[in-house]
């Protein structure tokens, strides 16, 4: 990978990660997703007293949900940054929306959960071949939820470093 | 000026619409489990908890682990499709079985809650037919061992005549015949209503109570080995 294109995202991640609000908010949206994904993946419970645990068969999804919980709360702590001190600048609320939702969606064992009893009792046969669908297909759609965080948090990084460069025109002698 | 302040103010909108649906995801999560346990509790207290009795549920056909005379049951409620279901049956049921079901404290009963589809319907009912000939606790793990994607067809009648072979002593022809006739459909759905009944929402679900079905209390997940 070209070393430059990493470069807004060291410079963005230094400059969010220098603020507390930031930081604290970050570690609570992935907390927040942390707990979710851990509840639908029945490795966390709460009662009758807070149990974790992790099975082997249990290792992936677990290494891949934290990757998504950390991510989403980037990405959210680096939009809210944006908001409020880049006016003018466009956020990147689409993709968070979109991967975020879509690891949710897929973290689910659609089937198993009470999510997904809730989309087969109200849909269906409809419903049984969404959480069918969603149950199949869990791994790959968590690596493209991945993959779509990571995009939107890029394009934010890009979006929050550019807004400082300047560019010289050389035949105006000015910068813009 | 106004434009940047109209999409901050809508982008502050999202975000806020974002976290009420989180708070509304782990509110329901936490409502819905609450509401399983009400369920369980009313039908405790409405005097037809001997529905849940050791003794009614084999009765009906539920097939079972352990000494009769326990004092504890346990019954869970699964789906041969369940990926959670798979996870308890490898991790957390041996350790039970060892510890408490073989120590005569605890038996276990097994109710078929078939939420997934095609597939989960054929594999209780071949289940039922092998618990006709005592073997229901061999396929139970052959079965599991076996799983597949959901609704692939891994359970199919051919694929589960195949699994049936491989447990020693079964008399093939009763079990094939059985499983063709479709002799336990009905069964199979009324585990289905009964779980429903009971409120429970997802597999894999438990009921830890006394044998003659009071005290129940309720577990939602594939919970570890205390």
């Amino acid at each position: 990978m070209n070393p430059a294109a990493l470069q807004p995202i060291i410079l963005s991640t230094k400059l969010v990660l220098s603020k507390w609000p930031y930081i604290i908010l970050g570690g609570v949206v992935t907390t927040i997703f942390w707990i979710i994904f851990n509840v639908f993946d029945q490795l966390l419970f709460f009662s009758p007293v807070v149990t974790f645990y992790l099975p082997d068969n249990a290792v992936a999804g677990f290494i891949i949900s934290n990757i998504t919980a950390v991510l989403a709360g980037a990405v959210i702590s680096m939009n809210l940054y944006v908001i409020r001190h880049s006016k003018g600048l466009k956020t990147g609320i689409v993709s968070l929306f979109s991967g975020s939702s879509m690891s949710v969606l897929s973290s689910t064992c659609a089937s198993c959960s009470s999510l997904g009893f809730l989309l087969i009792s109200t849909f269906g046969g409809l419903g049984i071949t969404a959480s069918t669908f969603l149950t199949n297909y869990q791994m790959p759609l968590r690596v493209i939820s991945i993959l779509v965080l990571i995009w939107a948090y890029y394009s934010i990084s890009r979006k929050l470093t550019s807004s400082c460069v300047l560019y010289y025109d050389s035949s105006t002698k000015k910068y813009s | 000026m106004n434009k940047t302040h109209y999409k901050a103010r809508k982008i502050k909108v999202l975000l806020s619409f974002a976290a009420i649906v989180t708070s509304i995801c782990i509110g329901f999560m936490f409502v819905s489990s609450f509401n399983q346990v009400k369920a369980l509790v009313k039908s405790s207290n409405s005097g037809n908890n001997n529905k849940l009795s050791f003794h009614d549920l084999v009765h009906q056909g539920s097939p079972f682990l352990g000494k009769r005379s326990a004092a504890i049951t346990i019954v869970e409620f699964g789906d041969f499709q369940c990926p959670f279901c798979d996870r308890f049956a490898k991790e957390t049921e041996p350790q039970i079985n060892q510890t408490y079901i073989q120590t005569g404290k605890v038996n276990m009963l097994f109710e078929h809650f078939t939420i997934y589809g095609p597939d989960s319907i054929t594999a209780a009912i071949a289940s039922q037919c092998i618990n006709e000939q005592g073997k229901f606790w061999n396929f139970y793990n052959i079965l599991y061992n076996n799983q597949g994607s959901v609704n692939s067809g891994w359970a199919n009648k051919d694929n589960l005549k195949k699994f049936a072979s491989k447990i020693p002593g079964l008399d093939t022809q009763k079990f094939n015949s059985c499983l063709d006739s479709g002799k336990y459909v009905s069964l199979v759905q009324n585990d289905l209503s009964f779980a429903t009944s009971l409120g429970l929402q997802g597999t894999p679900a438990f009921i830890i109570e006394k044998s003659d079905g009071s005290t129940p209390e309720l577990l939602p997940g594939a919970y570890p080995f205390p």
